[in-house]
């Protein structure tokens, strides 16, 4: 009751203010008119009555505002009244205004943008059913187990409530007559679905009992964005007939929107049962085969079991099984459990030190723009010494002054903070709309939510106090009567020193950024130089995938060397060859290599090469250049002995000083792999990302080892697009329902492997560049405000003669001097710091000299543009004009 | 007489409470009240009487209501609610034992 009472009148006071006001206001004058009465009764005069009583009262309206205060709705009050107040203050300076909400709009935005996408892939647990009790299992360094492994661990724990398997696979998805695509799917155990307790959009999920016998069940569920863009979003999907790979499905649900299955960046079209793997992937037999690790898993803990009891118990079982199967399961390490969405927990690591780094780097934007901030405010503060003097001189105390300055900060970071966010939606709305140069459809829907809009008003707090604080207790600590008699008799006061600081810490902040950002663009130059193994320039590939289409080995073969040769002949080809997979885009396979007669000595390293599959003809059309030996040819057929072409780091690493041709090794890491004889050496490259130190590479006839895999790569004379759409021709001639990918140049098929250094050099050379604004912006308005503030001085100068470049040097003097200091300070910072970017840089040296004197000398013209334009207006002060205005 | 004394912080609400106690008062009243019954020596500045009165009713130990005054205006009648009557008497004791102790510090020895 009484607390309902007490806030009943909180609310009363707070939305009813003038009626309380008023209320007390007759209250007092009750007091005046009782006190009258009674000093009339000791037998004053009225007029002496009515003068002591209300000398007897005091002063009314301080009465009032501490009325409000013990009210406790004064804090209310006042903010509003300040925040009125600086809403005023700030609209009579346009100008200022905008220059404050752009800088900070700009920092805010850069770090939401961050943020939002940092909570998306590390913070935020999947849209499932209790994620913290989910888990990915991981062995060693792997993800991936065999199927009968999963099966055996899933029936033999006893910590899990459910362990389901899921393969992420490229399939080709008919829904109509030439309407093929080639998409990523989840292939899934029937507990999948029942195991996150998610549920369907439309129609229904398939259960455990509907992924038991093998080919039973051709059941289809489709992504929300699939159903979206390929099914037209019709309700009437459901029972509708696809084609996967070749083989008939009913598609029985459409999953929710915000499902986007069990690996955060990846965003899946479609699920099928395990069960329909044979029939999905024609011929393989992987789901008998305790050697292929083809399936992730993840599980659920048993309530009231941990983390801990459970990787202990799943370790018993994993020990079983190597103990069971040694052969088979040689490779089979401890189980960890870790947080599944980022390839179980692997990609978790690069992803975390690249977001700690955008972090830092966005935080000193946002550092950058508050000392920006607070360059101006005190600027400001100055101008408002008056103003100030006279509050305090009447009796405002400080620390209600601080508040009412920190209330024009907060607002002008709230204002900030709205145009950040702004820019932030519209920067990850660019990212929603880009599609990223690969194939993989990766989940770039970045959609806010609480958690980054409680980041962004802690921001603007923050913000506040950051750029607000110093200013305001600076300014309000002040000599009154020299501050009220005039300005000018005390200009060299501690706020100027303070200023000092402000362009040196600025300047330098910019310099580290603008070095930072140089460094990853340059890095990216530089990864666009590297030697890639092959010539990407003049050529284009195709590839499909025979194996998916149902095609046999023989009839694979077939359509291999008829395509082959009917490309030789297309107009414009200089060179033409198979090969399964280019390097450097997703797909790799590896394989044990181990040369005949050279035992593997111990503590060598990784004898682990990239494995490919080529024709004759793919060294020149690819533009790999062969060192030694001879390339493969047509003799090298699958009757005739196995031959091989290895490149140099394999020479280098399991040959060395030994000639290389001639020798042999078993392709494989059993005893009954094939043994292949190197015939050639061809030159070292990248094969799985540009930055990997030199690996191991194999490349063996695809006559000799049949993959239906392909890619047809042309070393063309015609324009790429010409040439693309006679490969596209040829394909479908002989196949019209063959899906094609990766259909472009070779230059565009880096894509994948350059996204890492564009995605940093996007990020961080945009960052680079808001410096470099906020940079020319801080040293415009100080330049300008200096001059502002001197006007006087300069006309008299001018009036007795000064020069213009004598004005020049007293304007812009001590701005170059602070400038210098600050450059150096944030290159010697960013020299200190910059073994932190290391990781992302591909042949720069993150202490690159160039790129240090590239940043000082646009640093240099940046300011120099920056303080031009007000310089010029202090040589063009009339005199006469500035002498008389004061 | 002297200089008034200030009231020692705190003291205030307990001699508003046990003012109103008696009878619902006004602003005026209470501070009038307090200076007749100590004799002078209690003057209660305005500038903490009506803040501490709007403190009290915030917390609820008070209640407020227009009524006529004596002149016949409108004024403003503070009495005590249920919470304030247990308020004052919290008070009070803590009032006694704090002044017992002080007096046992001042007349040692």
């Amino acid at each position: 009751m009484r607390y309902f009472r007490v806030f009943a009148l909180w609310l009363k006071t707070l939305f009813h203010r003038s009626k309380v006001d008023s209320e007390l206001k007759s209250e007092l004058e009750d007091y005046l008119a009782q006190e009258t009465a009674a000093n009339l009764r000791s037998g004053m005069s009225a007029e002496q009555a009515g003068y002591a009583a209300r000398r007897a009262l005091g002063p009314v309206a301080l009465y009032e505002e501490q009325c409000r205060d013990a009210r406790g709705t004064g804090w209310f009050d006042n903010f509003m009244r300040d925040a009125r107040y600086a809403f005023r203050v700030l609209g009579h300076s346009p100008l200022f205004t905008v220059v404050a909400i752009v800088t900070l709009g700009l920092g805010i935005g850069a770090n939401t943008a961050v943020f939002t996408l940092v909570n998306k892939l590390l913070l935020r647990p999947l849209p499932v059913k209790d994620p913290q009790q989910l888990f990915s299992l991981v062995s060693g360094q792997s993800v991936n187990f065999s199927y009968p492994n999963y099966r055996d661990i899933r029936d033999r724990n006893d910590v899990l409530s459910g362990l389901a398997a899921l393969r992420i696979e490229m399939l080709n998805l008919s829904v109509g007559a030439g309407r093929n695509f080639r998409l990523w799917g989840y292939e899934v155990t029937g507990n999948y679905f029942e195991l996150l307790g998610v549920h369907p959009y439309l129609g229904r999920f398939f259960g455990p009992s509907e992924d038991i016998k093998r080919g039973a069940n051709p059941l289809i569920v489709l992504g929300y964005g699939c159903w979206q863009s390929r099914f037209a979003a019709d309700r009437g999907v459901i029972g509708r007939r696809v084609k996967v790979n070749g083989f008939d499905f009913t598609v029985i649900g459409v999953a929710k929107p915000d499902f986007i299955g069990t690996e955060l960046i990846v965003n899946p079209e479609f699920w099928v049962p395990m069960s329909m793997v044979p029939q999905v992937e024609p011929g393989s037999k992987w789901l008998d085969s305790r050697f292929a690790a083809n399936v992730w898993q993840i599980g659920r803990l048993k309530a009231g079991v941990t983390r801990a009891q459970a990787q202990a118990s799943l370790q018993r079982v994993t020990r079983q099984l190597s103990h069971d199967y040694p052969k088979e399961n040689e490779g089979l390490h401890d189980i960890e459990l870790t947080t599944p969405g980022l390839v179980g927990n692997a990609f978790r690591g690069p992803v975390t030190a690249f977001a700690a780094v955008v972090m830092g780097v966005a935080g000193l934007v946002l550092l950058l723009a508050c000392i920006n901030l607070a360059g101006l405010l005190l600027a400001r503060a100055s101008d408002r010494r008056k103003e100030i003097a006279v509050r305090l001189s009447i009796g405002a105390g400080r620390g209600r002054l601080v508040r009412q300055l920190l209330t024009e900060s907060l607002l002008l970071a709230a204002s900030g903070a709205i145009a950040g966010s702004l820019l932030a939606f519209g920067l990850t709305h660019v990212l929603k709309l880009w599609h990223p140069p690969v194939d993989v459809p990766l989940n770039t829907a970045f959609d806010p939510d609480l958690s980054v809009l409680g980041f962004t008003c802690l921001l603007t707090l923050v913000t506040t106090l950051l750029c607000g604080l110093v200013p305001a207790l600076q300014s309000t600590k002040l000599d009154l009567v020299p501050a009220l008699k005039s300005d000018a008799a005390r200009r060299r006061s501690r706020s100027f020193a303070m200023r000092d600081i402000l362009v040196v810490a600025q300047i330098g902040v910019s310099m580290i950024l603008l070095i930072t950002s140089l460094l990853v663009v340059r890095s990216l130059q530089h990864a666009l130089q590297i030697n890639l193994g092959f010539d990407p320039t003049n050529a284009v590939s195709v590839s499909f995938d025979l194996g998916l289409q149902g095609y046999t080995e023989a009839r694979g073969r077939d359509f291999q060397t008829r395509l082959l040769e009917k490309v030789s002949h297309l107009p414009g080809v200089r060179a033409a060859g198979l090969i399964n997979n280019m390097p450097l885009r997703l797909g790799e396979d590896n394989e044990e290599v181990s040369i005949i007669g050279k035992p593997k000595r111990k503590g060598q390293s990784d004898t682990s090469a990239h494995l490919y599959n080529i024709s004759p003809g793919y060294l020149r059309g690819a533009g790999t250049r062969l060192l030694a030996g001879r390339d493969i040819d047509l003799y090298d057929g699958a009757n005739a002995p196995p031959v091989a072409l290895v490149n140099e780091t394999l020479v280098r690493k399991l040959l060395p000083n030994e000639d290389p041709i001639g020798k042999r090794f078993r392709l494989g890491p059993n005893e009954k792999a094939p043994i292949h004889l190197i015939v050639g050496v061809v030159e070292a490259g990248k094969y799985e990302s540009l930055g990997e130190d030199p690996d191991l590479a194999v490349f063996v006839p695809v006559a000799q080892q049949y993959n239906g895999w392909t890619t047809i790569v042309v070393r063309t004379s015609l324009q790429q697009r010409e040439s693309l759409s006679e490969l596209r021709r040829a394909v479908s001639e002989m196949d019209s329902d063959m899906p094609l990918f990766n259909v472009e140049s070779l230059e565009g098929g880096l894509a994948w492997a350059l996204l890492p250094a564009r995605f940093a050099a996007g990020i961080l050379g945009s960052f680079g560049a808001v410096a470099v604004l906020l940079a020319a912006i801080g040293v415009f308005a100080l330049v300008a405000y200096s001059i502002g503030r001197r006007s006087r001085e300069i006309g008299i100068r001018m009036a007795l003669g000064a020069q213009a470049s004598q004005v020049l040097t007293l304007v812009l003097r001590r701005m170059a001097l602070l400038c210098t200091v600050g450059a150096v300070l944030g290159t010697i910072l960013a020299l200190a710091g910059s073994q932190v970017l290391s990781a992302f840089l591909y042949g720069v040296s993150p202490r690159d000299r160039l790129t240090y004197a590239l940043s000082l000398l646009l640093l240099a013209v940046v300011t120099l543009i920056a303080s031009w334009h007000p310089a010029r207006r202090a040589i063009r002060i009339d005199p006469a004009r500035t002498l008389r205005e004061e | 007489m002297g200089k008034p004394t200030d009231l020692v912080q705190g003291t205030l609400d307990l001699l508003i409470l046990k003012t109103i106690s008696l009878e619902p008062m006004n602003g005026w009243a209470i501070a009038k009240r307090i200076q007749q019954v100590s004799k002078e020596i209690l003057q209660v500045q305005q500038g903490s009487l009506y803040p501490a009165l709007h403190r009290l009713e915030r917390q609820g130990w008070i209640k407020a209501e227009w009524s006529e005054s004596e002149n016949n205006r409108k004024a403003k009648y503070y009495s005590l609610t249920a919470g304030g009557r247990k308020q004052l008497k919290a008070e009070v004791a803590q009032w006694e034992r704090l002044s017992g102790a002080i007096g046992l510090v001042v007349d040692m020895a």
